[in-house]
């Protein structure tokens, strides 16, 4: 009984000191808590191949909205889709792919990619990087207008302050700007091998990448179209500084191994089966607006109807309207119905089609555009002709991507088609109407971000004074408008609902966007 | 949709489970006042999942056919060491008993998973027989050390006071905050022993509780890890959920006091319990922000809730005899919780996974039940009726997920056990009552829609649906009332567009036979100790509900949160069963 206590204090020592050993000595038992499943930190060059893939597709899931936004095709049902109505569809994340990209795909990945790679000195990967992060807000913007441009990206905040259009404007070009500096580097770790592993685009060749970045600058500068700082010979240079041929057309290969990294517009994905094309794009290349002249690209690019004509459907009426089952167009991969699957598509829409990022012709359009309007016409004559020409080199390249089934345009198909007076004219005859139409057939189907710009610019339904006739030929605003836009046309995209309309109201009310009618506010850039 | 006996033959879902539970205990009794046990164990298993869609399956035919395979391999160690500190007396009325322990703990589970689609061979199930092949791999491993010790004071048999301390190191917390503390101290008294003469009537009892529970987070929860992406060329990127280097166990702060009566020697006892839960810092695990964070989900600590309830238990023996007897048990369950705060005051919180069927999901906000459910309702003016779109005549929807006071907690419910003994004979019968809470007909609305609910046959009836215009006057003194007619039968958004609200049906109510047996003690000179039996399951249900069966949920408990009890969603009602057995004991 006397020594019972002393045993306990024994006992009580041993089991105080074992628990102050816990935390000490259990920290390296409990250190399990690395997720095993994934690293936590990659090689640069790993960075990339994802955000290179959704810069070139996420504008193709935005696509099947904007796309009807700008009558490049038509989402025929039971009663008329809310897109088709210059509308959107209440919460829902339709129509903001490139929000989620820019923020999330590119988001926290860019930003380590690119401190890894200027650490490293691998200027060229940095360069790219950068050139990335210019295309998520530029092409954010001009869909959303006002965007979160200084607040990005950061985990510590749970609401976020809507930057100005300006803001981001500038913010591009000054990417863009360290972008090019970097790209034009040889010193350092900068190494075509290793940007390879990661660029399927380019193959790790930088100095594509820089003309990817003029060309960006260009699409930039030329925005201000309507503004008085805008500057063409600064567009022109950017140009003339950016793709020089076809062969520099920035191009996403679709390997189509999975759904993921098959083509978004492919048949097997079946995004697009139920759309079809507009009678306004199939006026602009049956002749009806360019004086007769049927288009060598409208049999290659477009789909006809089984009868073998080619038809659009009008996105005022309801369905395929009054066509029998034989005038009905096919989809875009030339079948009935829902048909084609694995069969041969057309043009941009097979499976495994390179999909292009931007391209030699959109950019010699925009030269086009900017000579033009500097009172240049012979340069503009030029560029117009290259654009056109170029496109319809690039619509031969693409229907041969995967063994499409349209015939190649053929020379003599080509030759008679430029030497049209109605296509191209004597320099002093050209008009605004012929570039802007022509660099939307350029560009339909797949450039809608900057395809819809145009538009915005020209307010859909501009006079050009010198031909008189709309910049877009033939185009008409939708006759049964959605019924928030109060009357008015459809000028930006809201912001992702699932993002800013739930979890970052506040600051979205504070430029407005909580408004029934927001998305018909004109952007900033394409006011004076 | 597939045939049903095509869908049982072709369409698997099985799970092989082989488990190992080995325990190992050893006892010390080195002293008088105390013994030492150590516990070591282990409960390891490998679960095999397989999950078939048929190539000419409803669900499969796209693909051609789709198999997955999952194998889990958990493999969950313990240790725990006790020293039990026995009895000792302070003075003649007070004596003191304890214990001190520790606990290790290792949960680890690593699944291997391949998933094939495009089948050559129609009916050779095997991955090795699918043209299009994918796998993953993944492991989750959580540790945990505990020490704890307890204390148990009485005074006189009448009092008990104990009190108990724990701490937790846990691996899935930031080392800094990965220590956590929580005690808790329950007293009862036993008050018709301490006064006799109450305990010539009774045997009373008063018990009261408070606690304090910590708990860490899922494995991995703080830091963002890469995954591989399958997009083209590969490569590395960010999941989607976002870093909290904050990350801090969560607490739960609870109270309860109670009292067990029992009167006429045991054959009448009333039980009544009423708790409070608070939590505190608790985890919302994949709670969104906006994707301006760099990421679209988050694991946040910061709610807030509160549970409460009261409990109550009648037991009675009316009849108590030799050839015959009759037990009486009824259980009233009241419970109710409320979201109290949600993490960076974001609006709302809600389970992807209860977002089943149109806009209406397991959604809830500060001041709301933690049962509602938020959806895309209606719009009303100020004065309650409902918004129409002047161009189409039908109502106008929110555009975002709002609440519309929908609770999906029962006002009460009642259990109620019958025990009749005559002889040899018995008849055991379970009946189950609830009150209020409400459920959504998902599945009628699904029907509806697609025009095969008998509650579209007026389809082709012109109607003007009441409400008024939303033409800037709705909330003025005269706001224009709709005269906008509309055949649902061509206007077939009357249907397809419809708000889920219409289907959210209120205020339900059941009474069901949850069990009965029946059964029958065999003569001995038959068999010893046997008897034969016969129980039937969920024989009847009464109900206010329209669809099948109210008691549902559209996915599992395992999804989380309040999950998605009261969401039926083409659910089954619960199988009406029949039992026959024997019984045999020793």
């Amino acid at each position: 009984m006397i020594k019972e206590p002393k045993k306990m204090k024994k006992l009580y020592a041993a089991l105080v000191v074992g628990f102050l050993a816990v935390p000490t000595g259990c920290q390296n038992f409990l250190d399990v808590n690395t997720n095993p499943n994934a690293p936590q930190s990659v090689s640069a060059n790993l960075y990339l191949p994802p955000m290179l893939h959704w810069m070139v597709t996420a504008p193709q899931f935005d696509g099947r909205f904007v796309g009807r936004y700008t009558q490049e095709w038509t989402l025929p049902g039971t009663s008329l889709t809310t897109w088709d109505r210059m509308g959107y569809d209440p919460s829902s994340d339709n129509g903001a792919e490139q929000w989620r990209d820019v923020y999330w795909s590119l988001g926290q990945n860019l930003i380590d990619m690119n401190t890894k790679a200027e650490a490293e000195q691998r200027w060229d990967l940095l360069g790219v990087g950068q050139t990335l992060k210019a295309w998520g807000f530029q092409v954010l913007t001009d869909l959303h207008g006002e965007i979160i441009v200084k607040e990005a990206v950061d985990q510590t905040r749970f609401s976020f302050d809507y930057d100005t259009q300006e803001v981001a404007y500038l913010e591009v070009q000054k990417l863009l700007g360290s972008a090019i500096a970097n790209l034009q580097k040889t010193d350092g770790a900068v190494n075509a091998t290793y940007l390879a592993k990661g660029d399927k685009i380019y193959n790790g060749d930088r100095t594509k990448w820089l003309k990817v970045a003029y060309g960006l600058l260009a699409i930039n500068l030329n925005h201000y179209s309507n503004k008085a700082s805008y500057k063409p010979a600064d567009v022109i240079a950017a140009v003339d500084k950016s793709f020089a041929s076809n062969a520099d057309d920035a191009l996403l290969p679709y390997q189509a191994t999975n759904n993921n990294d098959t083509n978004f517009l492919g048949r097997t994905r079946s995004n697009l089966t139920s759309y079809r094309q507009t009678q306004f794009v199939v006026n602009l290349m049956n002749g009806t607006d360019f004086g007769g002249v049927v288009d060598p690209r409208m049999s290659r690019m477009l789909s006809p109807s089984p009868d073998g004509q080619f038809r659009g459907l009008d996105v005022n009426v309801v369905g395929f309207g009054a066509f029998s089952d034989d005038q009905k167009p096919n989809n875009f991969f030339g079948y009935p119905g829902s048909g084609g699957l694995a069969s041969p598509a057309r043009y941009i829409f097979d499976d495994k089609t390179k999909m292009p990022l931007m391209t030699y012709a959109q950019l010699q359009f925009i030269k086009a555009e900017a000579a033009y309007r500097m009172g240049d016409k012979v340069t503009a004559l030029t560029a117009y002709r290259n654009g056109i020409s170029a496109s319809m080199d690039f619509v031969n390249a693409r229907n041969t991507d995967n063994s499409q089934s349209p015939t190649q345009i053929t020379a003599s198909e080509k030759a008679a088609f430029l030497a049209s007076p109605e296509i191209v004219p004597a320099a002093g005859s050209l008009t605004l109407s012929q570039i802007m139409s022509q660099k939307y057939l350029a560009q339909w189907g797949w450039g809608h971000n900057e395809l819809w710009m145009d538009m915005r610019r020209y307010h859909y339904t501009d006079i050009d004074p010198a031909s008189g006739k709309q910049v877009f030929i033939g185009f008409t605003f939708p006759t049964n408008l959605y019924p928030d836009n109060a009357g008015k046309v459809v000028q930006r995209i809201r912001p992702r609902f699932n993002s800013e309309y739930v979890w970052n109201l506040p600051a979205l009310k504070t430029i407005g966007g909580d408004a029934l009618d927001y998305h018909t506010k004109p952007l900033w850039i394409i006011q004076p | 949709m597939d045939n049903p006996y095509f869908n049982v033959d072709k369409n698997n879902i099985t799970s092989k489970n082989n488990r190992i539970i080995a325990n190992l205990g050893l006892k010390l009794t080195p002293f008088a006042w105390g013994s030492l046990k150590t516990n070591i164990g282990t409960d390891s298993y490998t679960n095999q999942n397989l999950i078939l869609r048929h190539p000419e399956s409803a669900y499969g035919v796209g693909n051609n056919g789709i198999i997955d395979v999952a194998d889990d391999i958990t493999r969950n160690l313990s240790a725990q060491t006790i020293l039990n500190l026995n009895g000792h007396a302070i003075t003649r009325s007070i004596s003191i008993n304890g214990l001190l322990g520790q606990s290790i703990s290792d949960f680890k589970s690593t699944t291997d998973a391949a998933s094939g689609q495009d089948f050559l061979e129609p009916n050779f199930v095997s991955v090795n027989n699918t043209n299009l092949r994918t796998n993953r791999s993944s492991i989750a491993q959580r540790r945990l050390v505990s020490a704890f010790g307890s204390a148990t004071l009485s005074f006189k048999e009448l009092l008990y006071v104990t009190a108990t301390g724990r701490n937790d190191w846990t691996s899935t917390i930031p080392q800094d905050k990965n220590s956590f503390f929580y005690p808790s101290i329950s007293s009862s008294f036993v008050f018709s022993d301490a006064f006799p003469a109450i305990g010539r009537h009774m045997t009373g009892k008063l018990r009261a509780a408070y606690a304090l529970v910590g708990k860490d987070a899922r494995p991995y929860a703080y830091r963002p890890s890469l995954e591989y992406k399958t997009t083209a060329y590969g490569g590395y990127g960010y999941g989607f959920t976002g870093p909290n280097l904050d990350l801090k166990p969560e607490f739960a702060r609870s109270y309860e006091i109670g009292t067990e009566l029992s009167f006429l020697q045991d054959r009448l006892g009333f039980d009544a319990t009423f708790y409070r839960k608070q939590t505190k810092d608790q985890i919302v695990n994949d709670i969104r922000g906006s994707y301006a964070t760099g990421y679209i989900l988050f694991n946040l600590n910061g709610a807030e809730t509160r549970n409460q309830g009261l409990e109550l238990t009648l037991r009675a023996s009316p009849v108590v005899g030799n050839s015959f007897s009759w037990d009486f048990l009824a259980n009233f369950d009241k419970a109710h919780g409320k979201t109290l705060a949600l993490p960076h005051a974001l609006p709302e919180s809600y389970v992807s996974d209860t977002w089943l069927f149109g806009n209406v999901r397991n959604g809830t906000a500060p001041g709301l039940s933690t049962q509602s459910l938020t959806g895309l309702f209606y719009l009303r003016n100020t004065a309650g009726q409902l918004l129409i779109d002047p161009t189409t005549g039908l109502p106008i929807r929110s555009a975002s997920f709002i609440d519309h006071g929908y609770d999906r907690t029962p006002n009460f419910t009642v259990g109620i056990t019958n025990n009749f003994k005559l002889k040899k004979l018995s008849l055991n019968f379970l009946v189950d009552v609830r009150r209020g809470g409400d459920v959504f007909n998902a599945t009628e609305q699904f029907l509806t829609a697609r025009g095969l609910s008998t509650r579209t046959l007026d389809r082709n009836t012109p109607r003007v649906i009441q409400g008024v215009l939303r033409d800037g006057k709705e909330n003025t003194a005269t706001p224009t009332a709709n005269n906008i007619i509309v055949v649902p039968a061509v206007q077939t958004s009357y249907y397809t567009n419809i708000s889920e609200e219409l289907f959210i049906e209120k205020n339900i109510n059941w009474l069901r036979l949850r069990d009965v047996t029946l059964s029958y003690v065999l003569p001995r000179a038959l068999m010893k100790n046997a008897s034969v039996f016969i129980t039937g399951t969920d024989l009847f249900l009464l109900t206010n509900y329209s669809g099948l069966d109210p008691i549902v949920n559209g996915n599992t408990a395992a999804v989380g949160g309040s999950s998605a009890a009261g969401i039926d969603y083409g659910n089954f009602p619960m199988p009406r069963g029949l039992n026959f057995g024997l019984r045999l004991s020793r």
